[in-house]
């Protein structure tokens, strides 16, 4: 698997992406301005989108989900310091993802812990996403394309927004090794690009990929899990 | 990659790739020709994509009241009233 070490997300032409705002754009108005007013809906409203995500990446570094919290609440202590002198030369949620991903690494060593990404080699090699079977076997004529038919998803638009999806969604991304947990959290739970996330993670373009290229095969079998349930009760 | 001999396995393997706009354009051409006559692969990306677009809803997370209002009170003691 080759590829351009280009993890800027430019378009593929033809391709209708998915929508997002990618994070490694022109920084938008995050509010901004509103927070150095004082604003407290929308200190209110950052917190609510970030701070769960904030403990879940913390908690790939230290030793508890406690220790997950206070990182995450210090991180908040140091944003609202700091917010007068952010530069705005990136996105303020990148900028307060990278504070946290600081105090948790710093936090981490203190309690020597080994990082997520130290077994990354092993994890690379792990084996493959997909149970044997899904795809023809060199013997067949069709070797190596489906060998069950792959159903679109009906998934109604009340059921896309149950809390019930919501709940698989956590669990999935909950239950994945540390270091896919990371990048599937912060690119599709965050919207972050492959940049942000590869200089806060300290990995490489090839490593982040292959990573949430994982990650997201689970969550993915995940939901299929949860769409099947759903036709067979219906 | 020659565009006849495309295999689902692999669209299914660097799929990351394409979706992040890193795979070569040879490649690229050979998966999208793959995917005109290929439902399993097209319902594959569609089921992908949906999957990753669920995935922003962990912005949605419930915060627990005691630690927004611990927050919120910092945010609002920082204030030059
Ligand atoms: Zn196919």
């Amino acid at each position: 698997m080759s590829g351009t070490e280009d993890g800027s997300g430019s378009r593929v032409p033809g391709w209708i992406p998915v929508p997002r705002t990618p994070g490694d754009e022109a920084p938008a108005d995050d509010g901004l301005a509103r927070l150095r007013r004082g604003d407290q809906a929308a200190f209110a409203e950052l917190v609510r989108r970030l701070h769960p995500t904030m403990v879940r990446v913390a908690g790939g570094y230290v030793s508890s989900r406690a220790v997950a919290e206070e990182v995450a609440q210090d991180t908040w202590v140091a944003v609202i310091e700091q917010l007068d002198r952010f530069e705005g030369r990136s996105s303020l949620k990148t900028w307060i993802f990278r504070i946290l991903t600081n105090q948790a690494k710093t936090r981490g060593v203190r309690e020597r812990r080994t990082t997520p990404f130290s077994s990354l080699v092993t994890d690379r090699e792990a084996e493959p996403a997909f149970p044997p079977d899904t795809f023809f076997d060199e013997s067949h004529r069709w070797s190596g394309h489906w060998a069950q038919p792959v159903p679109a998803w009906e998934l109604p638009e009340d059921h896309l927004l149950s809390d019930e999806l919501g709940h698989v969604i956590q669990r999935a991304v909950d239950t994945l090794p540390p270091a896919q947990r990371l990048v599937v959290a912060l690119r599709d739970g965050q919207d972050l690009s492959a940049g942000e996330v590869c200089a806060m993670l300290e990995l490489s373009e090839a490593n982040q990929r292959v990573l949430l290229h994982r990650g997201r095969a689970k969550v993915r079998a995940a939901v299929s899990e949860y769409v099947e349930r759903l036709g067979a009760k219906v | 990659m020659i565009p006849d001999e495309v295999q689902c396995r692999e669209v299914v393997n660097v799929l990351t790739d394409y979706l992040d706009g890193a795979l070569p354009a040879e490649q690229r051409a050979a998966l999208e020709q793959h995917l005109l006559t290929c439902e399993g692969c097209t319902n594959y990306v569609d089921q992908m994509r949906t999957s990753i677009g669920l995935t922003g809803r962990l912005q949605e997370e419930d915060v627990p009241q005691a630690v927004m209002d611990k927050v919120l009170q910092m945010f609002q003691d920082r204030l030059p009233s």
